[in-house]
C-alpha cells in the first residue's frame, strides 16, 4: 500500500484525451520469434532422434534411406536394414514423440487456464487415469466401443467432469479442492483398472500393463493416422482460442463483462483438451508431469498471455519428449519406460514449482 | 436515457432480493448506489452485467432490452469494475488493460490492431500509471490493482460504466483521486454508477444518490437530499449525523459528533475510561 501513494501523482491528471500520445509495445514480434526459435529447437531434436539409436547408423545411411524414397530416384537400391529402421521405428516413433508432446503440453495449458490453477495437468486431475481405464476395457472387451480413442476419451471425458463438478463450490472451483477431487478420482480410476487386470488373462494383462507404463515402444503409423489430425486440428482450434482463455482466466464475471461467454467457452476448451488427452493415453499409455512443466516453463519464457503459451507449450512439449525418449531408449542397453523418465526427471522441477509457486496458487 | 430499470424483480429461491425496483439514469451523470451490506446493491449490478438472470421486469442499456443483448454487444455498451483481486497467472499491466479491448476486437481471431495499443495507454495516462505499464498485476498493491481494473473498464469505452466499491482498497487521497476521475469521465459524457459505504464520497462527488434498502429504493435524488439523517438512521440505526463544515456537508458518527457538542475532548473522555477505579 505504501507504495502505491508514492507512485501515484498526486492530483488529477490533466486534461487528456483517452487515445493518449503514449506508444505502448506489447512485444509480439519478439515473443513470435521466441516460438519460431522453438520451432527451430524441434526440428533439431526431431533430426537428433531419428539419427540416434541402438543400432549404428551414419547420417548419410539415414539420408539414402530417405533418398531412394523420393518418387524421380530410378536406382532405387534400398538397405531393407537401414529402411526399416528409419521408416518403421525411428520416424514414426519420432513423430508420435512429437505429437504426444504437443498433446500433453497443450491439454496441460488449457486445463491450467480454464480452471484458473497453474498446478493442474490431465494427470494431476484424473485424466489420464479415467482414459486408461477406458482404453483398459476397450482392450479387454473390443466390442464395447468403437476403438481405444474412443473409450479413452469417454472416460476422460467422465473423469474430468467428475472433478469439475464436485469441486465446484458458488461457481468457482478452489484450487485446493480442484486437487483433491483429482487425487481421488485418480485413485478411483487405478482401482478400477486393477480389478480389470486381475480379471483378464495373461495376455490381456501384459498389454495392459505394457500400454500404462507409457511409452512410444509400440509407436507406429497407424498411431499417427490418429494423432496427427487430432492434435493438429485440436491445437489449431484452441490457438484461434488463445485470446479468449486470457479473458477467462480473470474468473466468470470478469469475462462475461468483457464480452465472452465463459460456460460456453470452457466446456468447449476442456472437451478439445481431453479430446486430445484421451487420444494421447489411448496411443501411448500414461506419460505424468509433461502437462504441467511445459505451459510454466512457456509461461517463463513468453510470459502468460495464451496466445503465446500455447504454441510455445505445445513446442516445448515435443521437444522435451523427444530428449526423454531418445534417453529413453540409448541410456542403457534396453529400453526404459518413457514415463519413468519424464516422472525422475519432473519430481525435481515440481518441487521446485512447489516452494516458488504453490504459496501463490494455494494462498497459504 | 443510457439506463432504464423497469419494475425489476430478483429472488435467490424463496428469498427476494429486489423487490420492484424502477429508475431511469440520464447520460453523463455520476450516480451513486448506497445502501447497507445485503441491501441488494451487487445483486443489482450483477442484473445490469447480465450475470444473473432478471425473473420480472425489464433492464434496458442505451435502449436496448438487455435480455436481447449477447455478451459481446453487452460488453460495448456497460463496462464494468470489480473488486480487485489476484488473477493467478502473472499478466503484466498493459495485458491486463488490453483485455478490456476484447469486445472491440474484431472477428473471431481477436488480432490486435494499432488502435488497441492506443486505447490501452490512454486509459494508462488518464489514470496516471502509464509507469506501471509494464510491472506484474499480481506484485502491485491493492490500491494499484484497483487502478488497473479502472484502466481496463476506460480501455472498453462503453457509454455506461459500473464500479463494485471501487475505493475500499484505496487510501484517503487515492479514495478522492478515484472519485475526481470519475466525475472527469461523466462530464466527458459517460454514465457512471458507483456503489459505496462511505455516504461522504457520493455527498461530495455524485450527481444523484439511490439509496437501496431490503431490495427497494427508499430514497433518489440529490445527494445533499437522500443522505439526510432519516435515510441514515434507517440505515445505520442512528449511529450518524450530518453536519455543516464550512458550507460542507459531512457524515460523522454521532459518538464523535456528540462528544465534541458537549465540549469533552474525545481522548479524554475515552482516556478516563480506562483509568481503574480506586477499590473501596
Amino acid at each position: 500500500m505504501s507504495r502505491a501513494v508514492q507512485a501515484l501523482p498526486v492530483g488529477i491528471p490533466g486534461d487528456g484525451e483517452m487515445q493518449g500520445s503514449a506508444k505502448l509495445e506489447f512485444g509480439e514480434r519478439r515473443k513470435a520469434l521466441l516460438v519460431v526459435l522453438l520451432l527451430v529447437l524441434v526440428i533439431a531434436a526431431a533430426v537428433v532422434a531419428t539419427l540416434s539409436g541402438t543400432y549404428d547408423l551414419s547420417v548419410l545411411e539415414v539420408l539414402e534411406t530417405f533418398r531412394v524414397r523420393l518418387p524421380w530416384v530410378a536406382d532405387a537400391r534400398v538397405d531393407r536394414v537401414h529402411d526399416t529402421i528409419v521408416w518403421q521405428i525411428r520416424l514414426p516413433r519420432v513423430l508420435v514423440g512429437v505429437l504426444v508432446g504437443f498433446g500433453l503440453a497443450t491439454a496441460g495449458a488449457v486445463y491450467q487456464g480454464t480452471f484458473r490453477n497453474p498446478l493442474v495437468e490431465p494427470f494431476i486431475l484424473g485424466v489420464s487415469a479415467g482414459a486408461s481405464f477406458g482404453a483398459s476395457l476397450a482392450i479387454l472387451y473390443p466390442g464395447l466401443f468403437l476403438n481405444l480413442q474412443v473409450g479413452a476419451f469417454g472416460f476422460g471425458l467422465v473423469a474430468v467432469s467428475i472433478v469439475y463438478f464436485s469441486s465446484r463450490i458458488h461457481g468457482q472451483n478452489s484450487p485446493v479442492n480442484l486437487i483433491l477431487a483429482g487425487v481421488i478420482v485418480s485413485s478411483l480410476f487405478q482401482a478400477l483398472v486393477s480389478i480389470l487386470k486381475y480379471s483378464s488373462d495373461d495376455a490381456a494383462l501384459r498389454a495392459i500393463v505394457f500400454w500404462i507404463m507409457g511409452g512410444l515402444y509400440f509407436a507406429g503409423w497407424n498411431d499417427i493416422a490418429y494423432l496427427f489430425p487430432v492434435v493438429v486440428v485440436t491445437i489449431a482450434i484452441i490457438w484461434v482460442l488463445g485470446w479468449r482463455l486470457n479473458v477467462l482466466s480473470m474468473g466468470d464475471d470478469e469475462a462475461r463483462s468483457l464480452g465472452i461467454h465463459p460456460g460456453r467457452l470452457r466446456l468447449v476448451l476442456i472437451l478439445l483438451a481431453t479430446l486430445m488427452t484421451g487420444i494421447v493415453v489411448a496411443s501411448v499409455g500414461v506419460i505424468a508431469w509433461v502437462g504441467l512443466m511445459m505451459p510454466h516453463a512457456a509461461r517463463m519464457m513468453l510470459g502468460p498471455d495464451h496466445r503465446f503459451v500455447i504454441p510455445g507449450a505445445a513446442l516445448l512439449g515435443a521437444a522435451y519428449l523427444l530428449l526423454c525418449d531418445t534417453l529413453a531408449r540409448t541410456l542403457i542397453g534396453t529400453e526404459i519406460p518413457l514415463s519413468i523418465i519424464t516422472s525422475i526427471l519432473g519430481a525435481p522441477y515440481l518441487l521446485y514449482l512447489l516452494r516458488s509457486r504453490g504459496r501463490a496458487v494455494f494462498g497459504g | 436515457m443510457t439506463l432504464r430499470v423497469q419494475d425489476l424483480h430478483f429472488s435467490y429461491g424463496p428469498r427476494p432480493i429486489l423487490e420492484g425496483i424502477s429508475f431511469e439514469i440520464e447520460r453523463g451523470t455520476l450516480n451513486g448506489l448506497f445502501g447497507p451490506n445485503g441491501s441488494g446493491k451487487t445483486t443489482l449490478f450483477r442484473c445490469f452485467l447480465g450475470l444473473l438472470r432478471i425473473e420480472a421486469g425489464e433492464i434496458a442499456l442505451c435502449d436496448h432490452d438487455i435480455s436481447r443483448l449477447t455478451v459481446r454487444e453487452k460488453a460495448r455498451l456497460i463496462g464494468y469494475v470489480p473488486q480487485e483481486h489476484r488473477p493467478p497467472f502473472p499478466y503484466k499491466v498493459k495485458e491486463i488493460v488490453l483485455m478490456g479491448r476484447t469486445p472491440h476486437m474484431n472477428g473471431n481471431f481477436y488480432y490486435l490492431g494499432r488502435n488497441h495499443g492506443a486505447a490501452v495507454a490512454g486509459a494508462l495516462e488518464t489514470l496516471g500509471i502509464l509507469h506501471l505499464a509494464d510491472e506484474r498485476y499480481d506484485q502491485l498493491s491493492g490500491g494499484q490493482r484497483q487502478l488497473v481494473l479502472i484502466a481496463r473498464a476506460m480501455a472498453q469505452q462503453t457509454p455506461i460504466l459500473i464500479l463494485d466499491e471501487p475505493t475500499s482498497a484505496l487510501d484517503f487521497s487515492n479514495q478522492i483521486r478515484i472519485w475526481q476521475i470519475l466525475r472527469r469521465l461523466a462530464g466527458q459524457g459517460t454514465t457512471v454508477i458507483a456503489c459505496s459505504h462511505d455516504p461522504n464520497h457520493l455527498l461530495w462527488f455524485a450527481d444523484r444518490v439511490l439509496a437501496l434498502n431490503r431490495g427497494r429504493i427508499v430514497a433518489d435524488g440529490p445527494p445533499a437530499t437522500v443522505l439526510g439523517e432519516p435515510v441514515l438512521d434507517s440505515f445505520y440505526r442512528e449511529a450518524c449525523a450530518l453536519k455543516e463544515l464550512d458550507g460542507t456537508l459531512v457524515v460523522v458518527p454521532r459518538v464523535v459528533a456528540e462528544s465534541r457538542v458537549q465540549g469533552e475532548p474525545e481522548s479524554h473522555a475515552r482516556g478516563s475510561d480506562l483509568v481503574p477505579s480506586p477499590p473501596r
